[in-house]
């Protein structure tokens, strides 16, 4: 092979910009200290790295959220020690002050001292971690537990996002209190259509203050005062029903009555999708027939509106209230009722039915009925609540009613016996003995003097009984001494007074296919009575139009013996209510008084602070048995509060597995990224010398590249 | 019979040779170091008389008496292996064409770059980690929603710069092929000029023989000719030579044309588009010309027209079109930006054009309200509408109010989806950090690939080189010898020249003087 001078030339400039080129690779990579720069001179590796690069930013920010997460759990631990102390302290004081009978000015102090223990936990709960409340669910509100305080400026209603906590038995019901959730790379799953969060692939970073400080309460109605709406001013509140809220707004009218319909209506179009409509009785007081919770307050956002003066019911009520379930049946009570200025010694009977329920409602309407004679002519109405969340409270709008209660026995009832029969035997002649008849709300005073004659006086009882018949029901009395209502009457006529033929005359039946949305008005003629009926169809909703149509047909026949309903398989139906039959003569001889027909009604809240300020309340009001029942109730929260605490406790040891696990893997990446990207100096110093070695080598070479020729040696 | 000055004239013309050997051994010298130069030699022959013809009355019964003419040369002729041309040619197109792929690729992964400088990985990974932060924080901290707002804002800001700088690396690479073609054109012009030269030099010439010279300069057209595309050299029987190149005539010999290559404008086609000025496209198998209209044109699977499939300028490009677009879609889909226009997050500068890399923008709602991300839909059962507010999910039923971080929890997990397609359905489907590494590994593997053509395409070049310079080159050893060689010839027959004249002297003054 010729050797020639350019092969030569060529070769060794090649050679020498390739040691060259290798050197200054070398040196690029040892002073950026990576082994590639350009994803082209490692692609493998590049996209190596590149993935590791990403699962350093992951794992860095997953712990950054982490940490915050920590911090709110730690502060959410902190703050539920402080209130499980604060659970401790009420506790204590709450035993202190029912410990003995001290001054009211003593309870007052007691009373103070929980509301400043109730505040303190409300603040502790309004605790913030950079900005935001940590018991306040979804919500930036700096505040989400509020106190209310009521007319004397003692602390009454605690609000949560301005919900009163007594409100709603579900906490998920509150405002705000859907799941925040924060995405610590545990591949958070979320639902492409629905955006619904799967809460296991994610941490939880809100506390739902309702749920933590607990809900709802045992009962409860809102009392509206009827007597603060003005006419012709607007008005907007907020309704909670059986975790359902509602804002329904409305103008003051002229009378009561027409108030109470107004708000009847504003709450029928308000809460008509949902499964229980509050109604508001006579008294102002709304409640639910299933005797859910019912709570009202007045909108806060409601500009230009008055204000509603309403008392919910859902807490400590100072209301008195028939004990309508531990009567003795038949039994005759004698209590004195206080209402402003007045007093009246009232006197009612228990009921008397096989059936409890009808025994119940015997009972409240005497004692009803009693009442309203005792202050008839005094300007008070009192009232007895007949619904099923309020059964037996005794009110009267606009007034404080205070009940000093005493049992009497009842006596000379030798005539009347069990199940209302009638024993004429015995009976004192010359001395007038009298009694009284009920039915349902209806009463009817008998008096007649005793012949002595058995014979006689049954027959004088008897005819009194007959002709007495209170509401116009027919009582006869049988073959075997028992009075008994006559059910012998038969509808007489059912008319369509207005409002189309929503019934069906012959079946007397509700012509299912032809409900519309409208009212109907129908006249249903019973016995000697007849009622107009006026009632709401729901086109399509059969059931709501039979529910609408009982209502009706319960408040409308309330007067009468007779209880009329429609069922969907029988149509309309009747049937004869409670007789009651007792002597009124009043004996001078004491009971034993181990039966208390009226007690103070008792409601306790779901909330521990709204516990308290009750607590704090029956204290002011010396009722002592009330702040009683408050201390079980406090110790089994802070027990649910201990158990909240261990749950953080392990959400925490949760936190921090994760920390250390996120930190594992940023260390591992860290390797693994140092092992792909990182040039290792040793060995690309070792090349650097290498190189330069040879590249020196090559230069000295340069002097030798064009090599000595014959022309060298020539002479 | 011998004619008498026989041997003088053979000495004569021996001298004479001797001398113009020595002039050719002078000349390779002289050009041992010119480009292009190929060794030249005498090509001698021994001189034969036939006795047969013109000679015949000389000596009618033998031949001897014309014997020992001495020597003669043809010509002086290159020494150049053909086929060994042609191989280099051959293999310095590809090269030429690797060469450049990897330059223009090169440049490209310069703007692309996700390792030496925060790339478009980091910028897609400060935005998922606002969102991050915005997720742990209410839906209304109005502070950390305008961080994710600036973080998209610093990505659409790298977006509309790669789109920038790789515009300017297509018009770049554009004006140099602007260029390049205008110098091919040169280049024949200056071959045909050459080969003009050529036919007229050619008929001082033996058949086999010409102007050297000429030659040299002429091969080293063609040599530079055969970095730009793939050609096929002819030699006319006029000595000129013609080229192909891509099967169609560049340079005529015969005719003396040339076949001009010219170039579309690229402002209205945005493609490369050559064409010859009889009609034909360029279609070469290799060559610098090749490299940009792979590297211009090469637009993968988006080709269209007179695009082509390999993964250049124009893929990359689409590349973070789609990546833009599919960031901006997504997105916007995420936050209910499809059914309502104010909920966009993105949009395109001027509005309802398509989103490109280019041309992305945060949209101006999210800028004026940062928090907008953070709102949900709900249908407001008063209107009938949908309305969009962080504390308005209301329960129809219950009236629950809730403020939800969802939207932001689903925005991330947007960034995290591995089911999103970009592009059409012949490119990538994966989340969007796959995406990036997806187009960074394959501009990656594309110039490894490119480069390793080239190395093994420098390395065959670099051998025939040598090839070529092993049969064309000339040594200075050899020269040296082949000088001294010549040298001693003409000694030798300079020597002859005195022996034959004192023969001659001789027969001339010592004729019939004996014993003198």
């Amino acid at each position: 092979m010729r050797v020639t001078n350019s092969v030569i030339m060529r070769g060794f400039n090649r050679d020498l910009n390739r040691v060259g080129s290798l050197k200054n690779d070398t040196m690029h990579r040892i002073t950026s200290t990576r082994k590639f720069n350009r994803a082209s001179e490692a692609p493998l590796s590049a996209a190596k790295a590149l993935n590791i690069r990403k699962s350093l930013y992951f794992s860095a920010q997953y712990k950054e959220n982490l940490k915050v997460a920590d911090s709110f759990y730690t502060e959410a631990e902190t703050s539920l020690l402080q209130v499980s102390e604060k659970l401790a302290s009420i506790r204590e004081t709450i035993i202190a002050a029912c410990n003995t009978t001290k001054s009211i000015d003593e309870y007052n102090i007691y009373a103070q001292q929980l509301e400043r223990h109730a505040e303190e936990i409300c603040a502790v709960f309004n605790t913030d971690t950079a900005g935001r409340a940590i018991f306040g669910g979804e919500s930036d509100d700096a505040m989400p537990f509020t106190i209310e305080k009521d007319s004397n400026g003692n602390a009454s209603t605690v609000l949560y996002h301005g919900v009163p906590l007594n409100a709603m038995n579900d906490p998920k019901s509150f405002p705000y209190s859907d799941i925040v959730v924060g995405d610590i790379g545990l591949g958070i799953n979320v639902d492409q259509k629905t955006q619904e969060i799967d809460e296991q692939s994610a941490l939880r970073i809100s506390f739902n203050g309702s749920e933590v400080s607990g809900c709802g309460a045992e009962r409860g109605v809102a009392d509206i005062d009827l007597t603060s709406i003005k006419e012709g001013r607007a008005y907007c509140i907020d309704v909670f029903a059986d975790n359902v809220k509602k804002t329904i707004s409305f103008i003051g009218k002229g009378s009561a009555t027409d108030n109470i319909a107004e708000i009847q209506k504003q709450l029928d179009e308000a809460f008509k999708k949902s499964p229980e409509i509050p109604i508001i009785d006579k008294q102002g007081v709304i409640s639910l027939t299933n005797g859910g919770i019912v709570c009202a307050v007045n909108n806060k956002y409601a500009e230009r509106t008055q204000k509603l003066g309403i008392d919910n019911d859902s807490g400590y009520t100072k209301k008195y209230k028939l004990d309508v379930e531990n009567l003795t049946p038949g039994k005759e009570y004698s209590i004195s009722v206080k209402i402003g200025d007045t007093t009246k010694q009232v006197v009612f009977a228990a009921g008397n039915d096989p059936d409890p329920d009808r025994e119940d409602e015997a009972s409240l309407h005497n004692l009803q009925n009693a009442l309203t004679k005792a202050f008839d002519g005094t300007g008070y109405e009192p009232h007895v609540s007949f619904t099923e969340a309020n059964k037996g409270v005794i009110t009267c709008e606009g007034e404080t009613v205070e009940i000093d209660f005493e049992s009497k026995k009842k006596i000379d009832n030798s005539f009347i016996g069990i199940d209302n029969t009638i024993n004429a035997k015995g009976l004192e002649a010359g001395k007038e003995y009298t009694f009284t008849i009920s039915i349902g709300v209806q009463t009817a005073q008998c008096s007649f003097i005793a012949t002595g004659v058995e014979n006689d006086d049954y027959n004088l009882i008897k005819n009194q009984i007959t002709t007495a018949s209170p509401g116009g029901a027919l009582v006869k009395v049988d073959a075997y001494d028992k009075a008994y209502i006559d059910d012998a009457s038969p509808f007489a006529a059912v008319n369509a007074a207005g409002g189309g033929n929503a019934l069906n005359e012959s079946t007397k039946k509700l012509i299912e296919a032809n409900i519309d949305n409208k009212k109907y008005d129908i006249r249903i003629s019973l016995g000697s009575y007849y009622r107009d009926i006026k009632f709401n169809g729901v086109k399509d909703d059969f059931d709501a139009t039979i529910d609408n149509l009982n209502a009706a047909l319960k408040r409308e026949f309330i007067d009468t013996a007779y209880d009329v309903t429609y069922t969907k398989a029988d149509g309309l139906k009747f049937s004869t209510k409670a007789l009651s039959i007792y002597s009124t003569t009043l004996s001078t001889e004491e009971g034993k008084g181990a039966d208390e027909p009226i007690e103070l009604e008792q409601i306790y809240s779901g909330n521990y602070i709204q516990l308290t300020l009750d607590a704090a309340k029956a204290l002011r009001n010396g009722d002592i048995g009330y702040a009683n029942g408050c201390i079980d109730r406090i110790v089994e929260a802070n027990e649910k509060l201990l158990v909240e605490i261990a749950n953080l406790g392990c959400n925490e040891d949760f936190i921090s597995f994760n920390i250390d696990r996120l930190t594992t893997r940023e260390y591992n990446s860290l390797e693994r990224q140092n092992e792909l990207e990182s040039a290792n100096l040793e060995e690309e110093t070792t090349l650097l010398k290498t190189y330069s070695a040879l590249y020196n080598a090559c230069l000295q070479m340069a002097s030798e590249v064009v090599p000595n020729s014959i022309f060298n040696y020539m002479k | 019979m011998r004619p008498t000055y026989l041997g003088f004239e053979v000495q004569k013309r021996t001298l004479q040779l001797a001398q113009k050997n020595i002039d050719i051994v002078g000349n390779n010298i002289s050009n041992i170091n010119t480009p292009g130069y190929t060794r030249q030699r005498v090509d001698l022959y021994s001189e034969y008389v036939s006795v047969n013809s013109s000679f015949r009355w000389a000596s009618p019964n033998s031949n001897l008496s014309m014997q020992g003419q001495g020597v003669n040369a043809y010509g002086v002729s290159q020494i150049r292996d053909i086929y060994i041309d042609r191989r280099y040619r051959e293999n310095v197109a590809i090269e030429a064409e690797a060469d450049k792929d990897v330059g223009i690729l090169s440049d490209i992964e310069d703007v692309l770059d996700n390792f030496e400088t925060d790339g478009l990985q980091y910028f897609t990974q400060e935005f998922f980690n606002s969102l991050q932060n915005y997720s742990m924080q209410t839906p209304d901290s109005s502070e950390v929603a305008t961080i994710v707002v600036n973080t998209a804002t610093n990505l659409c800001r790298l977006l509309n710069d790669y789109d920038k700088q790789l515009c300017e690396v297509e018009m770049t690479y554009v004006n140099e092929l602007k260029d390049t073609v205008s110098h091919i054109n040169n280049l024949t012009e200056q071959m045909n000029v050459l080969n003009q030269r050529i036919e007229k030099e050619k008929t001082h010439f033996n058949e086999e023989y010409g102007p050297n010279e000429l030659y040299d300069e002429l091969n080293m057209y063609i040599d530079e000719l055969a970095t730009y595309g793939n050609i096929e050299v002819k030699e006319n029987s006029n000595g000129t030579y013609s080229v192909k190149m891509g099967g169609v005539e560049l340079v005529d010999g015969e005719k003396f044309k040339t076949n001009r290559i010219l170039m579309k404008d690229y402002d209205i086609y945005h493609q490369a588009i050559l064409f010859f000025e009889s009609g034909e496209e360029l279609n070469l198998a290799s060559g610098q010309l090749k490299g940009y209209y792979d590297m211009i044109n090469g637009n993968g699977v988006y080709a269209t027209g007179h695009q082509n499939g390999n993964y250049g300028i124009a893929y990359f490009k689409t590349a973070i079109d789609e990546f833009a677009r599919t960031l901006s879609d997504v997105f916007n889909k995420a936050n209910g930006g499809f059914e309502d226009e104010s909920r966009r997050m993105f949009k395109s500068v001027p509005e309802g054009s398509l989103v490109t890399a280019g041309n992305i923008h945060v949209s101006d709602e999210w800028v004026q309200d940062p928090t907008m991300i953070g709102q949900v839909r709900i249908l407001d059962p008063v209107t009938g509408q949908y309305q969009y507010g962080y504390d308005e999910k209301k329960d129809e039923i219950t009236g629950k109010v809730t403020l939800q971080n969802t939207n932001v929890i689903y925005l991330i997990s947007q960034l995290e989806n591995s089911n999103i397609q970009f592009g059409n359905a012949h490119d990538f489907q994966g989340s969007f950090y796959e995406y990036i590494s997806f187009i960074s590994n394959r501009l990656g593997q594309t110039i490894q690939y490119e480069t390793s053509r080239y190395d093994t395409a420098e390395v065959t070049v670099d051998g025939l080189l040598d090839a070529r310079d092993d049969v064309s080159a000339p040594s200075m050893d050899e020269e040296g010898i082949n000088m001294m060689n010549y040298q001693k010839w003409y000694s030798a027959s300079s020597r002859l020249v005195t022996t034959l004249d004192e023969l001659l002297d001789k027969l001339i003054n010592g004729t019939g003087r004996v014993g003198l």
